[in-house]
């Protein structure tokens, strides 16, 4: 089962990070022994968004450099007990990593975990190929604009020279009442570009926002839209077979009220 | 910021040369003949002991070097290489003892997230520390506006050492290789605040209180 899973995207600002920590902190709410590598070394933003950044004593540039163990770093988190962070550094630079080093640190996390999720950063340069350094298979993150979507390609056809082949799609920020009116691209607009299988579609949700500032993933809570796709989606990662959640259901009434207002 | 990059230092166990990671072995070679040069009467016949931080000196380099001093001017030195100290294995060896009165640092501004200010004395921050930011002191931190990111003073070694700061919301404290993180769910205070280190826990005090830590 062990498996190493590389969250990208290309451009920045898609919810690689929340899609990250949402799947790893669902994943582990199932029982599943679950490591989050924030590859980001610069720029983290994995610890801020699961709410750990204060436990913070090593992180992944020690490991490589022998500063301490791997255990030493791994940051348990304050939910579940199967569920670590391994932080990245915030004061050096992509080129502190090599990926023969990341691939003999996924190597080491295998032993241990379940499933490694790493969070990597936007961009197609050393961090990139670090991040992709030691992964079983790639989720792609999108959001429905054509600028994300342009990256994505690129992003994918990255994966395939590196042979992470059949990447998985996460739709991210989707607003449905926008795709109705033909303002935004809609699911299959994106899947005819990019041609690769859809694990998810997440709806645009001022809850991320706040529970992201929180530092407390939305899966936790149960009631937003949000969370329930999150589930969903890790149900697909699971299981194929698992239909996709119809995202009209729980915007109905707001839907409905907005419309309301508006004809009025 | 300039540091200097070969620095000699008195200390109990005789002179100790601390010399940064990206010195060359000349420029390091010309200090120490520098320095003997200056004060030959006082090394004659003595011995001295340096450290070398981090470098990347080859052994043979060294041992060239080694040679070189003793047969020119008769001094013998022991070199021995370390690694900078991590907070788990902070020693005593070198402690810092100006924390009453000793060199200080004024940096002036804000450090921002994956910023680093380090030095081998007291540090005062004209300014924030932000989150992801950090700083360190040989001896006692203050922050004369709000400490939201990391600081850790006495680092090599010194319990003694204080942190101060107007609004301290720190992510961690630590002093000397003690660590303490802010609480989770943190209430607001109005008041600048002190740590300190009170039976091996740091803890953290209204500034106004001090006669009841010292």
């Amino acid at each position: 089962m062990k498996e190493a899973i590389v969250i990208t995207s290309g451009k920045g600002g898609v919810g690689k990070t929340t899609t990250t920590a949402n799947i790893g902190t669902y994943l582990a709410m199932k029982g599943y022994k679950v490591a989050l590598v924030d590859t980001d070394i610069g720029l983290r933003n994995l610890d801020v968004v699961m709410g750990l950044e204060n436990r913070i004593v090593y992180d992944i540039v020690d490991v490589v450099e022998g500063q301490c163990r791997l255990k030493q770093a791994l940051i348990r988190d304050k939910r579940f007990d199967t569920l670590y962070l391994l932080p990245a550094a915030q004061t050096r630079d992509k080129t502190a990593v090599t990926p023969e080093q990341m691939r003999k640190l996924i190597q080491d996390l295998k032993e241990e975990f379940d499933y490694i999720l790493v969070d990597c950063p936007a961009g197609i340069e050393q961090g990139f190929k670090n991040a992709i350094a030691g992964a079983d298979r790639a989720i792609v993150v999108t959001t429905p604009e054509v600028a994300a979507v342009r990256d994505a390609d690129r992003i994918i056809g990255l994966l395939e020279a590196a042979e992470l082949h059949n990447p998985l799609l996460v739709i991210n920020r989707i607003k449905m009442d926008m795709v109705k009116r033909g303002d935004m691209m809609d699911i299959e607009d994106i899947i005819d570009i990019l041609a690769i299988d859809l694990l998810g579609v997440i709806p645009d949700d001022e809850n991320i926002i706040i529970s992201t500032n929180k530092g407390e993933p939305i899966v936790l809570d149960e009631k937003s839209l949000a969370s329930q796709a999150y589930r969903n989606l890790v149900e697909r990662f699971l299981d194929r077979n698992v239909p996709l959640i119809n995202l009209d259901v729980g915007n109905g009434f707001m839907d409905r009220l907005r419309r309301l207002f508006k004809m009025a | 910021m300039v540091r200097e990059p070969v620095k000699i230092q008195g200390t109990k166990e005789g002179l100790v040369i601390v010399v940064d990671e990206d010195v060359d072995i000349e420029v390091l070679k010309e200090r120490i003949v520098d320095r003997i040069e200056k004060s030959l009467k006082f090394f004659e016949g003595a011995t001295l002991n340096v450290r070398v931080k981090n470098s990347k000196f080859k052994d043979e380099e060294l041992e060239d070097l080694k040679d070189f001093i003793l047969k020119n001017y008769g001094v013998e030195i022991f070199i021995k290489k370390f690694q900078e100290k991590h907070i788990k294995n902070v020693t005593d060896d070198e402690i810092f003892n100006g924390l009453e009165e000793g060199i200080t640092k004024f940096h002036r501004g804000t450090v921002r997230s994956g910023q680093v200010v380090k030095y081998y004395g007291n540090l005062v921050i004209i300014g924030d520390v932000n989150p992801g930011g950090l700083v360190q002191a040989a001896g006692n931190i203050v922050v004369t506006g709000t400490l939201r990111g990391i600081a850790h003073a006495g680092f090599t070694g010194n319990k003694e050492a204080f942190i101060v700061a107007s609004s301290l919301k720190a992510m961690q404290l630590r002093i000397a290789n003690i660590i303490s993180r802010a609480p989770d769910k943190e209430e607001e205070v109005e008041y600048p605040e002190i740590a300190v280190v009170r039976k091996n826990k740091i803890i953290v005090r209204p500034l106004y209180h001090l006669s009841d830590l010292w």
